[in-house]
Parts: structure tokens; C-alpha cells; sequence
């Protein structure tokens, strides 16, 4: 199949086929040479299929093979003739990435480093086959995924004005708990305010570099050396059980005879099962939200009690990574509706946005992008350009390039370990073979990643944040 | 075949397996080991019970759903697969199975990782005389 150079950074493949618009890629040609090596090509023209998609299927410079859709996968479909697939955006169900910023240096904490390390393993349920330290009942489970982020913060998890820093406020409004199965809020019920395990991680960091001083300013990092937290969780078993329900559900209404992947499973978004999937989905949403200001909470009052304070601990944003949305785009000269998905995608809106928190409108949507175990993380901002060429979108991580099992072939947890703390990086996990899983080496680079994102002007850099601490779930 | 009754295979980001048996139930029950495998790495005991049964409209989704409601079973009562005693599967119309299973509770274990759900991806189910193929893609 021929992939057509349009410019440095983006690469299309011709309509053919089944396909209803062109698929396009988004990446260097070093990140293309990766891309090519799986199944990510063939998904992103699987997805240009679907019915009332518009204009291009897109693919993220850190797309990597996933199931339905590519990881790292965006895509618009029009409100009257398209469709919505939680294939588009995963069994975990906002997956998502937040980012705290303090008062504190490199040198304040220097000494303090593992003993913050050990409190926040202590404080903060990894989850993995470990039950929350929160006990609740169902009805209060429902309150929880339809009220979010609030929900904690009236539990006394944080401050009202966190909620203002996190993507829709903390909490979709079109949550509705009737659509989420029991079972579903039976897997949640023992989760709530764990971080879970797999690739999500809680990571004490320094901003290493500053690209843009005066946005960087706007999100409160102001110098090298200042110490930042960065929490990656989602909506663990319950997202999982909503995704696994709407999936047996559509297969059921609609069949999956014309698909060309039985994970692209859809239904109309004007149909009934559609309406209640993203409803179902938003609570999902919610419960990842309520998940991370809990555990900010917790954070916070680690801090505290290792360093004496946790003033100005403030929440600089949180982005969901796995999400359907409604969102007001520019479509052939006209703003209208439409339902966009983003799989392994963050929001990427450029200034002057409403959906943008009235401290950031007038520089454009903080972006976070997280780099695997032991690697940089990046501060970016949103841009007009990425609402005009990615339905405002930009990349979510590094990317997968080794699968576990290789991982397990070729690494060892201790070693990672060493290695990583030969570069003063200390890493805690719940086993070793955790650790070796997520390795660094297994991931692309995320500073090519970020490149392309800036070069496109998709998402452009603020700032480079290094980890000193990790906790791997 | 190798010893364990399952293989996995190179997937980037996602765990691939290919799980073997004499007939469909005991690929089943080998599918249903190395989803385990993925998460615990000690041996589990086998302290409880539980029966599953389950229906579905073909054999792809009923092995589909049979993982999930292993995985169910972690999050909501703590329960982790030791050993798979029984498992049947008929065609009464719909595909209908039934199994009973013995286990331990989680707290009792470290956990390496919980799979994230069960997928539909590259999912195959072969069944010659005398051998039974079940390749499967957990999301972890």
C-alpha cells in the first residue's frame, strides 16, 4: 500500500476500498519506520470505514497497534450519520494523566526523596489485587460516577478550585449511573482510589527545561529544579466491565458482519444504544476523575507530613487519554457538532476556548504527555492549528515498541532498578517483573513523539519535566 | 504442544496468547491459565469454589466471556483462579457453558499486573479431531 508524503510530518493513504476519507499519519519518518512495522496502518484505514466519519482517520505520532482503532487513534464522525465505538476509545475508559505543581526545588527535597517515595507507596493503593482503603456502598459508588471529581472533593479529597484544572471540570454531566451494569459497579465498588497497575505509574519529577517561560508562568512552573508530581490512572475494573457490557450489547443490536474488525463494533450516535454508551462511558469518566483527586489528596498530605507543607500544591491540569466527546469543530468553513474519538489521544485546544479553564483561555489548554517509567514527561499547550488539522488533538505518551513477554525475555526488574538509580532515579514497585515490563527501553522515544507534536505545531512545548521518584502500580 | 498448554506470542502492546488442548474445553481451561499467568506469578491454593455458568451466541464470544468472568471475579469477591475442575461446553441453541473452579483469595498474593479486559482482537477458535486451538489478545 503506497503512503503519500504531504510534508514533513504527515502522511496520507488514498481513499480505497471500503474507506470513506483518507487516513492520515502524523509523524517524523523515524517514528514512521515504527509505525509501519505493525498493524497500526491497517487499523487507521479500518477506522476511515465507519460510517459518517469526517475528513481524514488520523493516527497520533506515537500510534502503535491497539484493537478496533490504533492506540494513539482520533477520529470525527458526523452527529446525524455517524457512529460511536468503544472501540475508539478503549477498555480503559479514561485513562488519563495529572499533572501537580509545588513550591518546592530539587535541593528542598533532595534528602527527603525516598521517604517521600515510601509514604506515597504506603498511601496510595497500587490496587494491584489490593482492595481500596475506601469502603462504600453501591448507591454511594452512583454518586461517584455522576458527580466525578466533586464527588471526592465534598468527601474532603482537595479543594473546590481543583476541579476548575481538570478536563470538563472533573465531571461529565451526561454521566447516568442507570446505564452502567451492576456488574460494572461491582468491579468499581473495591477500586475506588487505587491507581492500578500496567503502565500507570505516580512519579515525583523536576522541570528539567523550559521552553516557553511566559505560558510556562501561566501553568505556575516557573524554573529548572522545581519539583512536580504526575499521577497516570483510570477507571480501572469499572471503565473495563462499561466497555465489555456496550461491546456485547452493539454486537448483539448491530452485528459485526461488515466490520473489518469485530472490535470496531458500533452503534448509531442518534440510536438508543449509542445515547447509552457514552452516558455509560461518561460515568466511567467520572470514576477516573474522582480516582485521581483522591489520590492528589493523598499526595498532598504526604508532602505535608514529610516536608512540612503542601502549600501551592496545585493541580496544573488533568487530560483524558481514552474519551468520546462532543465538541464544536470547524468543518468545511462551518463550526458544528461532532463526536470525536480519542484513543491514546489528548485534547490539544488552542487559546480562547470555553472548554479551556478561564486562568489558561487566553494561552491554550495545558497538554501533558507522559513518558514511560524513568523517562522525560512533557508540558505542552494546545494550538488553533491542532483544532484545524487533528479535531484538536496531539499525542498521549511514548508508545509501546517491545511487547511484556519480549520484555520479560531481555530485562530484569532489579537491573532496571540499578540502572535507574545509578541516574538517581528511585523506583518502587509491586514486583519485579512489573518493573521489567515497563522498562524504558521497551517504549519509542518520547522526545521524537514531542518533536513531530511541536513541529506540526499540534502541541507545542512548554516544558521537560525528569522523574527523581516512581511508583509503579 | 508445549508443557503448559499455552504460548504467547510477540504483540507490542497487548499480551497474545495461543492456548492448546485435546478438545475446546481444555484449550479453554489453558486460555484461562495463561490470562493467570500474566498476573500471578506463585503458586495459587485451592481454598474455595465457584460455579460459572454462562451463555452466548457463538464460541468466540462465550471464550470471550468466560476470561471476563475470571476477571469479574478479582474485583468483586477477591477470588483467584487456582485450578479449573470441570468446564463444559454444549450448543442448546445459543453456546452455553458451565464450570466449576477452585481458587484462593487475592490477599493471600502479590499481584505482577491485572489484565485489563478481554478482547475480540485477532481472536481465533479451531477445532480439528483431537486438537483445539484458542489465540486470543488480553488488553493489560
Amino acid at each position: 500500500m503506497e503512503i503519500k508524503k504531504i510534508s514533513d510530518f504527515i502522511w496520507e493513504i488514498e481513499k480505497q476500498g471500503k474507506m470513506r476519507v483518507p487516513a492520515r499519519i502524523y509523524a517524523s519518518e523515524e517514528l514512521l519506520t515504527k509505525i509501519r512495522e505493525d498493524k497500526t496502518i491497517g487499523q487507521t484505514m479500518n477506522v476511515a470505514c465507519l460510517p459518517g466519519i469526517i475528513r481524514h482517520a488520523l493516527a497520533m505520532p506515537d500510534a502503535h497497534e491497539g484493537y478496533g482503532f490504533p492506540i494513539g487513534g482520533v477520529a470525527a464522525f458526523d452527529l446525524d450519520d455517524g457512529i460511536i465505538s468503544p472501540g475508539g476509545v478503549g477498555y480503559d475508559i479514561n485513562c488519563s494523566v495529572r499533572l501537580l505543581r509545588t513550591d518546592y526545588s530539587e535541593h528542598d527535597i533532595a534528602d527527603k526523596k525516598k521517604a517521600l517515595l515510601d509514604s506515597i507507596f504506603r498511601e496510595v493503593p497500587a490496587g494491584v489485587g489490593k482492595e481500596s482503603t475506601m469502603k462504600l456502598s453501591r448507591d454511594a459508588v452512583k454518586d461517584v460516577i455522576e458527580k466525578g471529581a466533586r464527588w471526592a472533593v465534598e468527601q474532603g479529597y482537595g479543594y473546590s478550585h481543583d476541579t476548575e484544572r481538570i478536563e470538563e471540570n472533573g465531571c461529565m454531566k451526561t454521566a447516568d449511573a442507570s446505564f452502567v451494569s451492576d456488574r460494572a459497579i461491582k468491579r468499581g465498588l473495591p477500586q475506588l482510589g487505587t491507581l492500578g497497575s500496567g503502565n500507570h505509574f505516580l512519579e515525583i519529577q523536576k522541570v528539567d527545561q523550559i521552553y516557553d517561560e511566559k505560558i510556562a508562568a501561566a501553568f505556575g512552573i516557573n524554573k529548572p529544579g522545581q519539583i512536580t508530581v504526575m499521577i497516570h490512572c483510570g477507571s480501572r475494573g469499572l471503565g473495563h466491565q462499561v466497555a465489555s457490557d456496550y461491546i456485547e450489547k452493539m454486537e448483539k443490536a448491530y452485528g459485526t458482519e461488515n466490520l473489518p474488525d469485530r472490535e470496531l463494533v458500533n452503534a448509531p450516535i442518534q440510536s438508543e444504544l449509542g445515547q447509552q454508551y457514552y452516558k455509560a462511558m461518561s460515568a466511567a469518566a467520572n470514576f477516573a476523575f474522582a480516582n485521581k483527586q483522591m489520590i492528589t489528596h493523598w499526595v498532598r498530605s504526604v508532602f505535608e507530613k514529610t516536608l512540612g507543607s503542601s502549600e501551592n500544591m496545585e493541580v496544573v491540569y488533568d487530560v483524558c487519554h481514552n474519551i468520546a466527546k462532543f465538541e464544536k469543530h470547524e468543518i468545511d468553513g462551518e463550526k458544528r457538532t461532532v463526536c470525536i474519538h480519542r484513543k491514546g489521544a489528548t485534547r490539544s485546544f488552542g487559546p480562547g476556548r470555553d472548554e479551556i479553564p478561564e486562568i489558561y483561555r487566553s494561552v491554550g489548554q495545558p497538554v501533558i504527555i507522559p513518558g514511560s517509567m524513568g523517562t522525560a514527561s512533557y508540558l505542552l499547550v494546545g494550538t488553533r492549528t491542532a483544532e484545524e488539522i487533528s479535531f484538536g488533538s496531539t499525542a498521549h505518551g511514548a508508545g509501546r515498541v517491545l511487547s511484556r513477554t519480549q520484555a520479560l525475555r531481555n530485562i530484569r526488574g532489579e537491573d532496571v532498578v540499578r540502572e535507574l538509580a545509578s541516574k538517581g532515579i528511585d523506583v518502587k514497585g509491586v514486583s519485579w517483573k512489573g518493573i521489567a515490563e515497563e522498562a524504558p527501553s521497551v517504549y519509542k522515544d518520547i522526545d521524537e513523539v514531542v518533536r513531530v507534536s511541536n513541529s506540526l505545531k499540534i502541541g507545542n512545548l512548554v516544558a521537560r519535566l525528569v522523574p527523581l521518584a516512581v511508583m509503579k502500580g | 504442544m508445549t508443557e503448559k498448554g499455552y504460548i504467547f506470542l510477540p504483540k507490542t502492546a497487548d499480551a497474545k496468547f495461543q492456548a492448546f488442548g485435546m478438545t475446546l474445553e481444555e484449550a479453554l481451561s489453558n486460555a484461562a491459565y495463561a490470562m493467570f499467568s500474566l498476573m500471578v506469578d506463585e503458586k495459587v491454593a485451592e481454598k474455595e469454589e465457584r460455579n460459572i455458568n454462562l451463555s452466548a451466541g457463538d464460541i468466540e464470544h462465550l471464550t470471550v466471556k468466560f476470561l471476563e468472568e475470571l476477571l469479574f471475579l478479582i474485583d468483586s469477591e477477591s477470588f483467584i483462579l487456582s485450578r479449573i475442575k470441570s468446564v463444559k461446553v454444549e450448543k442448546k441453541g445459543r453456546y452455553l457453558l458451565s464450570a466449576t473452579i477452585r481458587g484462593d483469595n487475592l490477599k493471600n498474593y502479590r499481584f505482577r499486573e491485572v489484565v485489563k479486559a478481554v478482547t475480540f482482537n485477532e481472536l481465533k477458535i479451531s477445532e480439528e479431531k483431537g486438537r483445539a486451538t484458542i489465540q486470543m489478545v488480553l488488553d493489560t
